[in-house]
């Protein structure tokens, strides 16, 4: 039986956020050791630029957080598209020390990677490619009986995320035959910063998301997926989130013509966020108001009650506000929201959206610009 | 309250000031100025409004920009000049809601009073447009759009996805391509392998057939050296000039076989020679017996002629004449002589020589034999035994003349008698054969002896030639020539080679070649090359091997050959199909997302819109509910001034207003005398404006309200005003032209009134 964590995108970096990411990696040691973890997959981006793995400060403290994963515990890790980031053309990362983390191949290296066998599993490590075609002239050995195989790989597959790349970088797309191909059981794929799994023919592909809050808009808690596999068979998958990667959390808090905020609205956004310091917020605000000035000084008021919480990252948006002179003084509006605030749903209500979208449509009408 | 204006260059006023009280009647006759004082106060009321419309415009272009109105009191404030105008200022011939906007007064009220100069049931409209699935709107047409561009996409991604599944399901033919074709390169690897290994050692034995060949060169032209050499040794002997010897040799032996011959007849010579001296012993024996028994013959022969014939004496036998004898002798010795000679020339002369002594001694034998023996006694009976008698005594044997008749013993007698004779024929012949013979054989001898020497000197001349030759014998010069014709031979052969030889290494001359073939030589040792009988069957063998394997190499490399186009084929198959496929999917994928987002969103902001659009109709309820309530008060009004019975007020809109008239018939506002519906609609704006107002300070301009208005209705009219103004504290300005109706007015505390020169 063996025990395996599978981690992807922790974006290490030398900058800003250098403390953050590297409490994330503690995090997952501490997690890989508590659940007695016989392998740690690292699916690629595990530092967010070929600079940041440059940076040596930064890879020393790589060096000893992943130093204090239990003695049994091996980390195998791919580069990802992140890692491409910056590398000349003959920068290698096999040159550099990575201490316990055992690079699968080579970033510089063509298509195919490398393969570990051991008596119960073997690991087909894929690095980064922007071109996943050549598959079929990969040369893997023919898969043992009651062995599993899993795929590590980090790309982008439609078959199992079909949205728009939340990261900036295209990554290489995954065909959907890949995975019947190489037979594969599980494949531990990495790129997709929200988790999500499908089955694809035999095959059981997971994106387990960014083990932390790379961008705006990856919600929920970030976490990574362990399981166990017995006799070539994939066990039952469990989620363990990882704390210190904080969440991303994203509010819309409609303005009122006039500029005021129903104070429910922020009461609900203020509990919502008891202990925010690693939290990524944004708040975007809704809504016509009267005056471009008023609406400003709104912002800087949120702005300093939610500093005040000392979130990792703080965003206010008000791309979503309209000026509309004349509004703030309008009773029909004055009569509108008046009416509308009176059906306002909870903050997490899925009425919420369709709430906010009436708001913004009814005053637009009102405003004689409805779309 | 508007206590006091003062109006500086405002129209036809430079510096003018005028007090107000809360009901003001302010006269004058035309262009007194009752219009310009009425829009100063409409423009103090409305300095501080938000809203002033094309209002402002008009006051300017008609008073100026340098006009100035002040106004002391609590002045009320209003924020809509347009609202103003339509809800707080009645105009001579206008006392209905004037609607700007096109509506009706009672619409235009509403909106004013209820929805601020807004539509909520329009805005819904707009709202339920929006949310509308009407194929007919423009977002529903985009959604349709949206919706098509989904479908089509979803179809174009199932389509690629089944590609995909092709691709997965094609895996088999693909991998099986893919192992065999591993197979066949390793099978590859391997028959490479062994070819080397083959080829290795075909090289070794090359080396060794290098070496064989450089030994058997180098052994050429040391041999070609050495036969050079004998060849000059040898030079002088040769198979033609051996004839010359050859003749010696056959006169030798020519000379040795006469001699062989001549010995023959020699021998038979002797031979005859030792008969004849063994016969004469033999022949004088029985001639001495024979010569005893004819004695004793002759002693009976006259006893016998006695007992015969006495007389007759027994004469002797006819004998051949004796010139026949010698004539036989001297043919068997002529004959004997002529064999001899002829025996010079072949072994024939000795038997002929043989023959003819042999048929002379036998054909004497035959001829005189008989003649030669005694004659026989003859004795007669009488005396017979007597003869018999004699005849034993004499030391004979009876029988040998014992007959039946006398004749016959006298016969027999004789013949023994005669016999003696035979006999001594028989020895003389003897004798002279013996003689014969002798002289034959000391002429054989001479001629033996001739040869003999002949022969002599023949082998002289041979050896000599042979010892010219220096050879010691005929084969020794033969095996020489035969040696210089195989050298010559040899030579001729090898020349070929050897010139093939000196040109290949360039060497001038056999010498150096020898020298370069012999280093090479030395160099294949060397490199631990050895010398083997059977390398060439080896050889072969493995030259047999590689060529085997090459074969089967190309054979293969064609299978290879094939089996790669093939499974390029199938892969330019793949990869011109599906290369693309991944992305072009991903871009469908993320198409359908965005797709799906928009209609999402548009499906939101529908349901926004729906939601907005019940609220506005909500808002729109509202306001009409509150509408009705007001033509209550509007009745309770009017029912002050006007003596109606039976009013009956639906709602605040002409069309539902109906009054009974003085003929006591129901009959709609429109249908009315103007002094009615004008009374109506006094009370309606009073209610109106109140309702509009609120709790707040209100101001209400009437410019000559009542023109049509008789003095009854008149009055009740301004009671009605009277009444308004006391229970709402509002202000009341009423501008007019009509005397009477100041006169109405005149002396009452309660009404300020303001004249106009």
């Amino acid at each position: 039986m063996l025990r395996i964590l599978h981690a992807s995108d922790l974006h290490l970096t030398s900058g800003p956020d250098r403390e953050y990411g590297l409490e994330v990696l503690r995090e997952l040691v501490c997690l890989a050791n508590s659940r007695q973890a016989d392998f740690l997959l690292l699916c690629g981006d595990l530092f967010d630029s070929f600079k940041d793995l440059k940076e040596n400060s930064l890879l020393n403290s790589v060096r000893q957080e992943v130093q204090l994963l239990r003695a049994g515990c091996r980390a195998l890790y791919i580069p990802g598209n992140h890692e491409d980031i910056g590398r000349g053309p003959k920068d290698r990362l096999s040159s550099f020390d990575l201490g316990r983390l055992e690079l699968m191949t080579d970033a510089a290296a063509a298509c195919g990677g490398k393969t570990l066998e051991t008596p119960e599993a073997e690991f087909i490590c894929v690095p980064h490619s922007s071109d996943y075609s050549g598959y079929r002239k990969w040369q893997l050995p023919p898969k043992a009986p009651g062995r599993a195989r899993l795929l590590l790989m980090h790309g982008t597959s439609s078959a199992v995320y079909r949205g728009p790349d939340q990261e900036e970088q295209q990554a290489g797309v995954i065909p959907d035959s890949l995975f019947a191909w190489l037979e594969a059981d599980y494949a531990a794929l990495g790129h997709v910063h929200s988790a999500r799994e499908t089955l694809i023919g035999g095959t059981l592909a997971v994106y387990c998301g960014s083990a932390r809050v790379w961008r705006k808009w990856e919600d929920g808690p970030r976490k990574a997926v362990f399981f166990e596999t017995e006799g070539g068979k994939i066990g039952a998958r469990q989620d363990l989130f990882i704390k210190a990667a904080g969440e991303y959390r994203y509010f819309t808090l409609p303005v009122n013509p006039d500029s005021s905020i129903l104070p429910t609205a922020m009461r609900e956004l203020l509990e919502k966020c008891p202990a925010p310091y690693r939290d990524y917020i944004v708040v975007r605000f809704s809504g016509l108001v009267e005056d471009a000035n008023a609406l400003a000084g709104l912002k800087s008021v949120v702005e300093g009650v939610l500093r005040a919480k000392n979130p990792r990252r703080l965003e206010l948006l008000s791309d979503q506000v309209e000026i509309f002179g004349g509004l703030a003084d309008n009773a029909l509006a004055k009569q509108f929201l008046e009416k509308l605030d009176s059906r306002r749903p909870a903050e997490d209500s899925p009425e919420m959206p369709r709430w906010v979208a009436a708001r913004q449509q009814g005053l637009a009408a009102l405003a004689g610009d409805l779309e | 309250m508007i206590k006091k204006i003062s109006l500086d260059n405002y129209g036809k006023f430079r510096n003018e000031r005028f007090d107000f009280g809360a009901f003001t009647m302010v006269y004058g006759p035309n262009e007194a100025g009752k219009t310009t004082l009425f829009d100063a106060l409409f423009e103090a009321a409305c300095a501080a409004a938000p809203k002033r419309g094309q209002v402002w415009a008009r006051l300017a272009s008609r008073y100026g920009e340098d006009r100035k109105a002040r106004a002391s009191g609590a002045v009320p404030a209003f924020g809509d000049a347009v609202e103003f105008l339509e809800l707080f200022a009645i105009r001579a011939g206008q006392i209905s809601v004037d609607a700007e906007k096109g509506g009706s007064w009672a619409e235009a009220a509403k909106n004013s009073l209820y929805r601020h100069g807004y539509n909520p049931a329009e805005i819904a409209g707009k709202l339920e447009k929006r949310a509308s699935v009407s194929n007919a709107t423009r977002h529903q047409k985009n959604l349709n759009r949206l919706n098509s561009d989904l479908a089509e996409t979803r179809e174009k991604a199932a389509l690629l996805r089944s590609q995909e599944t092709a691709i997965a399901a094609a895996k088999t033919g693909l991998a099986a391509s893919e192992a065999d074709i591993a197979a066949l390169e390793n099978k590859k690897s391997v028959l490479a392998a062994e070819l080397a290994a083959a080829g290795g050692r075909l090289d070794d034995y090359k080396k060794i057939r290098a070496l064989h060949q450089g030994l058997r060169d180098r052994d050429l032209v040391a041999g070609a050296i050495q036969a050079e050499k004998k060849l000059a040794e040898v030079s002088g002997c040769n198979a033609e000039a051996l004839k010359e010897y050859d003749l010696l040799a056959d006169k030798i032996a020519a000379a040795e076989r006469g001699v062989a011959e001549i010995s023959g007849t020699i021998n038979a010579t002797l031979d005859t020679i030792g008969k004849l001296d063994g016969e004469k012993a033999s022949l004088l024996e029985s001639q001495r017996v024979a010569r005893r028994i004819a004695d004793a013959a002759q002693r009976l022969l006259p006893e016998l002629e006695k007992i015969t014939r006495p007389g007759q004496a027994a004469g002797p036998e006819p004998r051949p004449p004796a010139g026949l004898r010698y004539g036989i002798w001297g043919f068997g010795a002529a004959g004997a002589a002529l064999g001899l000679y002829m025996a010079k020339n072949g072994p024939l002369g000795y038997v002929l020589a043989a023959f003819f002594a042999a048929a002379a001694v036998a054909l004497d034998r035959y001829l005189f034999r008989a003649a030669d023996l005694p004659a026989g006694l003859a004795a007669g009976p009488a005396s017979l035994a007597a003869v018999y008698d004699q005849w034993v005594n004499l030391g004979f044997a009876r029988v040998d003349i014992e007959r039946d008749t006398p004749a016959g013993v006298m016969e027999a007698a004789l013949n023994l008698k005669a016999m003696a004779r035979s006999w001594d024929i028989a020895v003389e012949n003897n004798r002279k054969d013996g003689l014969a013979a002798r002289a034959a054989l000391k002429e054989l001898n001479d001629k033996s002896i001739t040869l003999a020497e002949d022969k002599d000197a023949c082998a002289a001349a041979a050896r000599k030639w042979l010892a010219g030759a220096g050879c010691p014998d005929r084969d020794g010069y033969l095996s020489r020539a035969n040696l210089r014709q195989s050298l010559a031979g040899e030579t001729a052969r090898n020349s070929a080679r050897i010139k093939e030889l000196l040109e290949l290494e360039k060497c001038s001359g056999p010498a150096s070649l020898i020298t370069l073939l012999d280093s090479r030589v030395k160099e294949l040792e060397g490199a631990g090359v050895r010398v083997r009988p059977d390398y060439e069957r080896d050889m072969a063998t493995q030259e047999n091997r590689v060529i085997a394997l090459s074969a089967e190499r190309a054979e293969l490399e064609e299978e290879l050959g094939r089996r790669k186009i093939e499974r390029e084929n199938l892969s330019v198959t793949f990869n011109k199909d599906l290369a693309r496929v991944p992305e072009t999917l991903n871009a469908l994928c993320r198409r359908e997302y965005d797709l799906e987002q928009e209609i999402a969103a548009d499906a939101l902001a529908r349901s926004g819109a729906e939601l907005a659009a019940g609220v506005y109709r909500e808002i729109e309820a509202d306001s009409s509910r509150k509408f009705e309530g007001l033509a209550r008060e509007v009745g309770i009004l009017l029912a002050r001034v006007l003596p109606l019975s039976d009013l009956h007020i639906g709602s605040l809109s002409l069309e539902s207003v109906a009054l009974k008239d003085a003929g006591g018939a129901m009959r709609a506002l429109d249908d009315l005398s103007s002094g009615t519906r004008d009374c109506f609609m006094l009370a309606a704006r009073l209610t109106l404006a109140a309702a509009a107002r609120g709790a707040e300070p209100g101001l209400m301009l009437l410019d000559d309200p009542f023109p049509a208005l008789d003095a009854p209705r008149r009055a009740a009219a301004l009671t009605m005003l009277r009444h308004f103004q006391r229970e709402t504290g509002w202000q009341l300005i009423i501008f007019t032209k009509d005397k009477t109706l100041l006169a109405e007015v005149e002396g009452d505390p309660q009404v300020t009134i303001c004249q106009l020169v």
